[in-house]
């Protein structure tokens, strides 16, 4: 039994380092044709026709989306590996972290022509238990996903207190998820088989990374019940800082790390 | 004309921001490891150093390092530009060590790099 498992843990461990290197090695050459396509956008290899710029748009867009991939692909090994590092805090107070980064999504939504929305809670919450950067990194997916399908109207994030937990919620006034679509929402590439993926240009990664993120930080994502038509809403929970679950999620997480070394 | 230190091992990305820097005004010196990045930031006075992480023979933090320890050097800005794949940790011991920026070459434009090199020069 110990064999099998050391030789599992050394077939992760390739794995691993195999994505990481092939990521690498695509991103490399993919920075390079996205940088000379904005060279050549900007003007620099001269005056550029309109019917040129369409097409070095089109393919500026395509080589995005691949960098999304990648980028997403190697999160994914990162976690399923348990290489994901986690610098979890217990002081983290949620409203101010989304406020901070309230800006740069403004500006992105009104590009889109949104509004976006940031709902202040009455009452103060307590703070959460959390690393920040991953918590800003799943606020940025499930914003990120209600711009993409939401054609106009708004995008409100709010927060509530639930027993020991803090959620952040994520609505918007798009179009809603087809009860088929619902349960493989959080699936790895739930978006490819779709249409849908074609014109928001995701890569089908992101709520799944997102999901991985929360349930190692101790919370749960889930999409909230709404009515027919009436957008849809997104939730994860973080456990407070300094209670029980928060305490256990720490000691689990160091836990992995020294196993690791 | 200011003189632009790249130290990149990547000849696809040498290139590309030679070409850059060159069209927008730059005079540019290139090395391709970072031992030869650290002897050409002591021997030819660039006025900017943009830096990448995964080097051959010394990694781009080490040359931080010592670009730091050495007086003739020290105060010279330093961009890191690199690819996603180092650790939080390389990160965050750039920043503590004094560089100027941590930029990801799959996010920005070579446009936006020239813009962070004419911030950090004036």
């Amino acid at each position: 039994m110990q064999s099998a498992n050391s030789q599992s843990e050394k077939l992760d461990t390739v794995k691993d380092e195999f994505i990481s290197i092939v990521s690498h090695e695509l991103r490399t050459p993919m920075s390079t044709i996205k940088g000379y396509l904005n060279m050549l956008l900007a003007g620099d290899a001269g005056p550029v026709s309109p019917q040129v710029r369409d097409i070095l748009t089109e393919m500026l867009l395509a080589i995005e989306r691949e960098i999304r991939l990648v980028n997403g692909m190697l999160d994914i090994s990162r976690l399923e590996a348990g290489r994901m590092q986690f610098n979890l805090r217990n002081d983290v107070d949620v409203v101010e972290q989304a406020r901070l980064l309230f800006q740069s999504l403004v500006r992105a939504a009104s590009e889109k022509k949104l509004s976006l929305i940031l709902e202040t809670p009455e009452e103060s919450l307590p703070k959460a238990q959390a690393d920040i950067d991953k918590f800003i990194q799943v606020l940025i997916n499930l914003v990120g996903n209600a711009m993409k399908f939401t054609k106009n109207g708004s995008i409100t994030i709010s927060f509530a207190k639930e027993g020991d937990f803090v959620v952040t919620s994520v609505s918007d006034t798009g179009p809603g998820i087809p009860k088929d679509k619902q349960p493989h929402l959080f699936e790895k590439f739930s978006q490819a088989s779709t249409k849908e993926t074609r014109v928001s240009g995701g890569s089908g990664l992101g709520l799944y990374i997102s999901k991985f993120i929360i349930e190692k930080m101790g919370g749960e994502i889930w999409l909230a019940p709404s009515a027919k038509d009436t957008g849809s809403k997104f939730c994860f929970s973080l456990p407070s800082g300094g209670s029980e679950k928060a305490k256990e999620v720490a000691a689990n997480l160091k836990r992995e790390e020294k196993t690791d070394e | 004309m200011s003189k632009v230190l790249l130290v990149e091992d990547d000849s696809l990305m040498v290139k590309m921001y030679d070409l850059k820097f060159t069209h927008d005004g730059f005079n540019v010196s290139v090395a391709l490891d970072g031992e030869e990045g650290l002897q050409k930031a002591r021997a030819e006075n660039p006025d900017i150093i943009v830096l990448d992480i995964m080097l051959p023979k010394m990694s781009g933090t080490e040359v931080l390092e010592k670009l730091k320890e050495d007086p003739t050097t020290r105060d010279k800005p330093v961009i890191i530009l690199t690819n996603l794949n180092v650790t939080e940790e390389d990160v965050a011991k750039c920043k503590d060590l004094g560089a100027k920026e941590i930029l990801m070459k799959t996010d920005v434009t070579p446009q936006e790099v020239v813009d962070k090199i004419r911030q950090y020069l004036t």
